[in-house]
C-alpha cells in the first residue's frame, strides 16, 4: 500500500532546496566577473575592502530583517534603532571612556527597542508595518533629543578594534564578525526549535498556535533579535568611524529590506534563507560600487537598485509558476 | 437533439508539466439539467470544470457552447458568454455589501460608466432575491463578511444569474453547509433548472448527487469512466465502484458498536459544564471511555466547532473544566492539553491546520518539537520519525521535504492526523475528519480512527455527514444552539432521530 520511492540523492536535494539562492549566487558571480573585466579597479583589494565596510552595517540589519520577514512581519525601525542605540551607547562611551559599558548600553537599548516592537506586534496584535513605523519615528526623534543634534566622538582608541582592527595586519576583524553572525543565525533558523517556529508562524500563525506554538512569545523574540542586531550594526559603524552622528542609520531599513527580498525571502512569510540575504547584501553593495566606478550619475543608483529588486522578485515568481505547471 | 446541448467537451486533454490530468474526455450538459461530475481527488473533475469556466485552457480537444466552438482565455470571457463557476474560494469582496458584490463589474449600474449607482444595485438585488423567495434570508445591504457560507454561495449564484449565466458550475457546493442550507441551495438550483439553466455539480457527497442530479459523469485518473448516465439508472454501489475503480462495500465498515460495551472501561475524558465566552457553547457535559468514539452532530452553527475548540484550549472557556485521565485541567491552554495527552485536528485544513509551503516532515514534526525538543532540532531523526508515521498512515510520498500543499486533500488530512499520533495521544479530537476528501481516502481515514480507538484512544469526532457519524461513533451527541439536545447510543441511532434532535428536539 505504501510506495516510498527511493529518496533523491542528498546533493540533488540540497540543490533543489537552495535553488533560488544558487540562482542569485550565479547572477552575482556573473556580475562580479563582468565588472572585473570592465574595470581594472573593481577587483582590487582596496575596492573590495571599501565595499565590505560599506555593507557591514546593512549586513547586520538584513539578518534581523530576514528573521522578522520570515514571521511575515517587517521591521521599519531598524535604521532608527541603529541611530538611537548607537547614539546612547556612544554618549555613555564618551562620558565614561569605558568600552564595555558603552557597548552594553548600545546592545541593551537596541534590544529594548526590539522588545517594544515585539510586544506591540506579538502581544497587542498591531500590524508590524504600523508598529515599527511608529517606533522608527520615535527612535529618530529621541536620537536628536538625546544628542541635541551633536556628534559624539572622542572615544578611547581601543574602541576601533571591531571596525578597524585587522588580524595579522591584513584581514579586517569586522568581516570575520559578519561571517560569524551570519553563521550563528543560519544555525538558529535551521537547527533551533525557535528558528523552525518562526517559519511556522510566518507560514500559518493559527496552525502554529493550534499545534501548541507560543506565537506571541516567539514573535516577540524575533523582533528582539532584529533589535539586538541593530545594536551590533551600530557598534560596527561607530567603531569604524570613531564617531556617532544623529543621522546614522536613516533610510537604512530600505537597503535591509532590499537585501532580504533580492535574496529570495518572501514578504508573505514562511519562506527564505539567510544565505540568500547574504548574497542580497553583497549584490546591493557591489552594484552601488560598480555604478560609482563606471561613473554613472549617482542619481541613477536608486533606479538600478529598484529595477534589480523587481527583476529578482519577478524571476522568482515566474520560476514558481513554471514549477507549478 | 443536438441543439439543446448547452456546453460540450470533445476529446479534451490537459497536462501539467507532462503529467496528464485529462485524457480525451467527452462531456455534454443539456439545457435545464443538473449534471454531476464525480470522481476521486485528482480524477480531473476540477480541471475539466476550470476549462469550461476559462480558468485553464485545454491542450487538445474542443469546447462547444450551444454548438459553437469556444476558447475562453479567462473567466471574464466565459462569464460574458454565460458560463460561470462558483467555487470554494469565493470571488466575493468581504467588506462590500451584497448588492455591490453582485453588480460589481456590471457597467449598467455605473452612471456615466464610473459612478456607482448603489440604489439601483440594491433595488435589483432585492427583486432578484424576491424572485427566489429569499428576500428575508439575505439583506442586500449586509456586508458579505457577515454572511454564512451558504448565504455567500447563494450570492455567488445570484451574481451569476444577474449576468444571464446559462451554465453554472458548482464546485463542492455543500461542503460547508448544514442540511437546511443544502435544501435551500437545491431549491434554488431546481428553480433555475426550470428556466433552462444548466448546472454542473462537482461533489463527493453521493447522497446529495442522487437527490439533485439528472445525469452523472464519472472521471478516474483523467479518463472518462461513465459518461452521462441517468442518475435513476445508476446504482450507488456501481457509482462508487466506477469512482474508486474497485469494489468498496461499505466505506464506513461495520456499524459501530453500542456505547454500553464501554461503560465498564475507564473514563479517559470528561467535559464538565463547559461554557464558552461568546455564548455559543452552553453547559456541555459528557464522558468518553477508553477506546470509545463519540460523535458530535448538529447543524452548522450549533456550536460544535466552538465546543471542541474550548475542550482543547484553542478558545478560552468561561466556565467548566476538562478532566483527562481523572486529572482536572484548570484554565485550559493548548499546551496544557497537549501535555495531558490531547490532540486536535481542526476543521479547516488550509487556514487552521497546515503550513502550506513548508515540508510534510515539518508539518508532522511540529507537535513533537513542542513537547520533546528543548532547543536544537535533529533534522535526520525528525525526518525518520515523520516518514515512519507517514508510512503507517499510508501517506504516499517520495521525499519528506515535499511541500504539504502539493498533496491531495486526503493525504493532507492524514498529515494532520500523523502530527498528533506522533505524541501518542490519549484523547484525539477531530473536527470534520473527511471534508473535501475522496471516497478512497475516506475509508482509509475511518480505518485509522478505528485502529486508534482499538488501541484505547478516546476519540471525539465532529461531523456534518450523518452517515459518517452513524458508521463510526459508539455514542452520538446532537447539539442545537450550544446545548446537547440528544444523546444517542449507536444501537438506537438513526438519521431521522439525529435530524429531529438537531432541529426541534
Amino acid at each position: 500500500m505504501v510506495t516510498t520511492e527511493k529518496r533523491a540523492a542528498p546533493l540533488q536535494r540540497t540543490l533543489r532546496e537552495y535553488r533560488s539562492e544558487l540562482a542569485m549566487l550565479g547572477v552575482f558571480l556573473l556580475f562580479f566577473l563582468i565588472m572585473s573585466f570592465i574595470s581594472p579597479y573593481f577587483f582590487t583589494r582596496q575596492n573590495l575592502m571599501n565595499v565590505m565596510s560599506q555593507v557591514s552595517s546593512n549586513a547586520m540589519l538584513a539578518i534581523g530583517m530576514t528573521i522578522v520577514i520570515i514571521t511575515s512581519g517587517i521591521d521599519l525601525s531598524v535604521g532608527g534603532n541603529l541611530g538611537l542605540s548607537g547614539m546612547i551607547g556612544c554618549m555613555v562611551l564618551m562620558n565614561t571612556q569605558n568600552i564595555f559599558l558603552g557597548v552594553m548600553a548600545m546592545l541593551l537599548v537596541s534590544s529594548v527597542v526590539g522588545l517594544v516592537n515585539g510586544f506591540l506586534i506579538g502581544y497587542l496584535k498591531m500590524p508590524a508595518f504600523i508598529a515599527t513605523l511608529g517606533i522608527m519615528q520615535v527612535c529618530r526623534s529621541l536620537d536628536y533629543v538625546i544628542s541635541n543634534a551633536n556628534t559624539a566622538s572622542k572615544f578611547p582608541e581601543a574602541y576601533g578594534f571591531l571596525g578597524k582592527g585587522k588580524i595579522a595586519d591584513s584581514f579586517p576583524i569586522y568581516i570575520i564578525f559578519i561571517i560569524f553572525m551570519f553563521c550563528v543565525f543560519i544555525w538558529i533558523l535551521s537547527k533551533w526549535k525557535f528558528g523552525r517556529f518562526l517559519y511556522a508562524i510566518g507560514s500559518n500563525a493559527e496552525a502554529a498556535r493550534l499545534s501548541g506554538v507560543n506565537v506571541k512569545l516567539n514573535t516577540l523574540l524575533a523582533y528582539v533579535c532584529s533589535g539586538l542586531l541593530c545594536g551590533f550594526a551600530a557598534w560596527m559603524m561607530t567603531s569604524r568611524l570613531m564617531a556617532c552622528d544623529p543621522t546614522y542609520g536613516s533610510g537604512n531599513e530600505m537597503d535591509a529590506i532590499a537585501a532580504a527580498v533580492i535574496g529570495g525571502v518572501s514578504m508573505s512569510g514562511g519562506k527564505g534563507k539567510l544565505a540568500g540575504t547574504a548574497i542580497g547584501v553583497l549584490l546591493v553593495g557591489f552594484l552601488r560600487n560598480a555604478l560609482n566606478i563606471l561613473g554613472v550619475n549617482p542619481f541613477w543608483q536608486g533606479s538600478v537598485i529598484g529595477a534589480v529588486i523587481i527583476v529578482a522578485v519577478l524571476a522568482e515568481k515566474l520560476s514558481a509558476l513554471q514549477l507549478k505547471k | 437533439m443536438a441543439d439543446d446541448k448547452l456546453i460540450e467537451a470533445k476529446a479534451v486533454s490537459k497536462a501539467f508539466a507532462g503529467v496528464s490530468a485529462l485524457t480525451e474526455v467527452d462531456f455534454q450538459l443539456r439545457a435545464g439539467e443538473v449534471h454531476a461530475l464525480m470522481g476521486e481527488n485528482g480524477a480531473g473533475k476540477s480541471t475539466l470544470s476550470k476549462i469550461f469556466a476559462g480558468v485553464l485552457l485545454a491542450d487538445a480537444g474542443a469546447v462547444y457552447l450551444e454548438g459553437r466552438q469556444v476558447r475562453f482565455l479567462n473567466t471574464k470571457e466565459a462569464a460574458a458568454q454565460g458560463v460561470t463557476i462558483v467555487s470554494q474560494e469565493f470571488s466575493l469582496i468581504p467588506d462590500f455589501p451584497v448588492a455591490e458584490n453582485i453588480f460589481l463589474v456590471d457597467e449598467a449600474y455605473y452612471k456615466k460608466g464610473f459612478i456607482s449607482n448603489k440604489n439601483a444595485m440594491v433595488r435589483e438585488t432585492y427583486s432578484l432575491l424576491k424572485l427566489f423567495d429569499m428576500e428575508t434570508y439575505i439583506d442586500p445591504y449586509e456586508h458579505v463578511r457577515q454572511l454564512s457560507v451558504a448565504q455567500m454561495q447563494i450570492v455567488e449564484i445570484l451574481k451569476a444569474i444577474s449576468k444571464k449565466a446559462r451554465v453554472i458550475i458548482l464546485d463542492e457546493p455543500t461542503a460547508a453547509l448544514s442540511a437546511n442550507e443544502i435544501r435551500l441551495l437545491f431549491d434554488l438550483v431546481r428553480r433555475l433548472k426550470a428556466e433552462n439553466v444548466g448546472f454542473i455539480i462537482v461533489s463527493h457527497k453521493i447522497n446529495e448527487i442522487y437527490e439533485v442530479s439528472d445525469r452523472i459523469t464519472v472521471l478516474r485518473d483523467g479518463r472518462l469512466v461513465l459518461g452521462g448516465v441517468k442518475t435513476t439508472e445508476l446504482a450507488q454501489t456501481d457509482l462508487i465502484k466506477a469512482m474508486v475503480g474497485r469494489e468498496v462495500n461499505n466505506i464506513y465498515g461495520v456499524k459501530a458498536q453500542t456505547a454500553q460495551k464501554f461503560h465498564d472501561k475507564k473514563v479517559i475524558f470528561e467535559a464538565v459544564n463547559i461554557c464558552d465566552r461568546r455564548g455559543y457553547v452552553n453547559n456541555i457535559c459528557f464522558q468518553v471511555h477508553e477506546g470509545e468514539i463519540v460523535g458530535i452532530s448538529g447543524l452548522v452553527g450549533a456550536g460544535r466547532t466552538e465546543l471542541v475548540r474550548c475542550l482543547f484550549g484553542a478558545d478560552k472557556c468561561s466556565k467548566g473544566e476538562v478532566i483527562v485521565n481523572s486529572k482536572p485541567i484548570k484554565a485550559n491552554t493548548i499546551r496544557k492539553s497537549m501535555k495531558n495527552g490531547m490532540g486536535f485536528v481542526p476543521e479547516d485544513r488550509k487556514f487552521d491546520g497546515l503550513f502550506q509551503e513548508l515540508s510534510v516532515s515539518f508539518n508532522i514534526a511540529i507537535t513533537d518539537l513542542i513537547i520533546h525538543t528543548f532547543m536544537f532540532v535533529n533534522r535526520k531523526s525528525q525526518d525518520r520519525k515523520c516518514m515512519q508515521k507517514a508510512e503507517e498512515l499510508g501517506i504516499r510520498l517520495n521525499n519528506p521535504e515535499t511541500p504539504v500543499k502539493s498533496l491531495s486533500g486526503g493525504n493532507q488530512q492524514k498529515v494532520l492526523l500523523a502530527k498528533w499520533l506522533l505524541l501518542e495521544p490519549r484523547v484525539l479530537i477531530v473536527d470534520e475528519p473527511t471534508r473535501g476528501v475522496d471516497v478512497g481516502a475516506k475509508a482509509e481515514i475511518y480505518a485509522i480512527l478505528r485502529q486508534l480507538a482499538a488501541r484505547g484512544v478516546a476519540i471525539i469526532i465532529v461531523s456534518s455527514e450523518i452517515p459518517e457519524i452513524l458508521g463510526l461513533c459508539n455514542q452520538i451527541l446532537v447539539m442545537r444552539e450550544g446545548r446537547i439536545t440528544g444523546r444517542l447510543d449507536a444501537a438506537q441511532a438513526q438519521e431521522e432521530l439525529i435530524g429531529y434532535y438537531a432541529t426541534i428536539g
